[in-house]
């Protein structure tokens, strides 16, 4: 399914605004008005990912697989899933088309597995 | 007033006192602080942060797609939750970050007489609805699965209730005209998915859609919806699960067959059970996609393990919701479910949001107390003990028990 057109046009990056300022972007901030209620153009400004994959190659291996599409936490705060990482790993594929080869199933499996062993210290 | 003498045993209360009192790693620089959910298995130790914009002490579950769960004592002595302690939940990375109000349209097209894009001006010149509703994640407390299952790991924080005003969806679509044969409307916002995942859409079917209730809001709590609550509009859906409640909506197709897209074929699937409840590991059942919302009701005066001061009364607080009708009572057993006690309710603000509720205890003999609350909805649903449990980590309701020490 491919995006609605308009969407681009729908969303308009205030850049000029975020450099003036929070105060002066405040006052010039576009806006509806209509019927007593004021809708104003509004941006977004999240913080950088926090969380970090232990350092070493399965860290690295899984920061590279699965990390293009959500943070660290994800994984780190999933429950002991041990070789049922496998079946996520699948469905990132299938579901979301995320570009993991088949054939690095088993190295990303045991990666996950071990980073998972080392979260919980055990 | 309520009478609540007797004293439970409780098969928990030792390991989550001596998980209370272990401690925690200490937080990173960033956190203000480490929150423990308590999960069953470990890992439950999740950061508070404040660096989400708009947003005060939230539990981090994830940095980017946000996934942001409220504390509990956020929830603590009032109906409606505030906006910068509202949960967060986005499913893909890309969401907007930047929405200009002159330039942004709502589309209505598909199987319609006439395809539409509505300002916002000209939805703000529709007649307006408020409603009281709240707004809970099909995967709240899906931590407390047993056994555990993946997905987001929430513990009871990712709902919240808050006042919606907008515009019906009913008149919305009448101004594009349900052509004939449609069967269901789909709709999907501003948010992008990664290259060739599907794109984040849920349909309703049309007599739902057009049932009078569903709306699109423009304000939450008096404010324009906080761009992480999907500012400009948002679908609101009372009654039912937080997943049809479309943020930064901007599209609307009358869809003249059912929805096959994955986020309604695939995704947020339940058993087609009683209690959408099945035996761990099942597998074959058939399925449907999650709908209502059931009765919850949470103690939010007093943590779980907290100390309390002995041959003193105590009083309890919280909230309760009936789910896709009112709340009819609250009660509260002290003996583990033998006898329940009525708390006293609130103030109705619609069925579909929270209703306050309190009680105070006798004076308690020292030692441990658990506390059960439960909610019995206006359609008669009542909160069970047993968990219920599918391989989603759905619609779990299942009566909450605190426990204190009085000392």
């Amino acid at each position: 399914m491919s995006r609605p057109a308009h969407r681009a046009t729908g969303l308009l990056a205030v850049a000029a605004l975020t450099f003036a300022g929070a105060a002066l972007a405040q006052r010039q901030a576009p806006a509806v008005r209509q019927g007593g209620i004021v809708l104003q153009s509004a941006t977004l400004t999240l913080p950088d990912d926090k969380a970090a994959f232990p350092e070493g190659a399965a860290g690295e291996l899984v920061a590279n697989n699965c990390t293009g599409c959500h943070s660290a936490e994800m994984i780190l705060n999933q429950p002991q899933l041990g070789a049922k990482w496998k079946a996520t790993v699948e469905k990132m594929r299938t579901a979301y088309h995320a570009p993991i080869a088949p054939e690095d199933d088993a190295a990303i499996v045991a990666a996950l597995t071990a980073i998972e062993a080392g979260h919980r210290g055990s | 007033m309520i009478d609540l003498t007797a004293r439970i045993e409780r098969r928990r209360a030792l390991s989550l006192l001596a998980a209370g009192g272990a401690g925690l790693a200490a937080a990173p620089l960033w956190a203000q602080a480490l929150v423990d959910l308590h999960l069953p298995g470990g890992n439950g130790a999740r950061p508070l942060v404040t660096d989400f914009p708009g947003k005060g002490p939230m539990i981090l579950q994830r940095s980017r797609a946000p996934l942001l769960e409220t504390p509990m004592s956020a929830f603590d002595g009032q109906v409606f939750t505030p906006n910068d302690r509202f949960f967060v939940r986005w499913h893909y990375a890309d969401i907007p970050t930047a929405v200009d109000v002159a330039r942004f349209r709502l589309s209505v097209l598909g199987a319609v007489k006439k395809p539409i894009r509505l300002t916002l001006a000209e939805l703000l010149a529709m007649p307006r609805v408020e409603l009281a509703a709240i707004n809970q994640c099909s995967g709240n407390s899906r931590g407390y699965f047993e056994p555990r299952v993946p997905g987001a790991q929430w513990g009871n924080g990712a709902i919240g209730n808050a006042r919606w005003l907008g515009v019906r969806l009913k008149d919305v679509l009448d101004r594009a005209g349900i052509a004939p044969g449609a069967v269901q409307v789909r709709f999907s916002g501003l948010d992008a998915p990664p290259p060739d995942a599907p794109i984040f859409a849920k349909s309703l079917d049309l007599a739902h859609a057009m049932d009078g209730e569903v709306m699109i809001a423009f304000q939450m709590n008096g404010a324009q919806l906080p761009m992480l609550h999907g500012f400009p509009l948002r679908l609101i859906v009372p009654g039912w699960y937080s997943t049809y409640w479309v943020k930064a909506l901007d599209r609307i197709e009358v869809l003249a067959t059912p929805d096959t897209g994955y986020w309604m074929e695939k995704a947020y699937r339940i058993p087609a059970t009683p209690g959408a409840s099945v035996a761990p590991g099942a597998t074959g059942f058939p399925t449907v996609p999650i709908n209502r919302m059931g009765p919850r009701s949470f103690i939010t005066n007093i943590a779980d393990g907290a100390r309390v001061t002995a041959q003193a009364p105590l009083e309890l607080r919280g909230l309760a919701m009936g789910g896709a009708s009112g709340v009819a009572r609250v009660e509260l057993s002290a003996d583990g479910g033998k006898s329940w006690t009525p708390a006293r309710l609130g103030p109705d603000q619609g069925k579909y949001g929270f209703r306050t509720w309190d009680a105070v205890t006798p004076a308690l003999a020292p030692g441990e107390h658990g506390f059960a609350v439960r909610c019995t909805s206006a359609a008669g649903e009542t909160q069970a003990f047993e968990p219920i449990w599918n391989p989603g980590g759905f619609m779990r309701n299942a009566i909450e028990t605190v426990t204190v020490r009085a000392a």
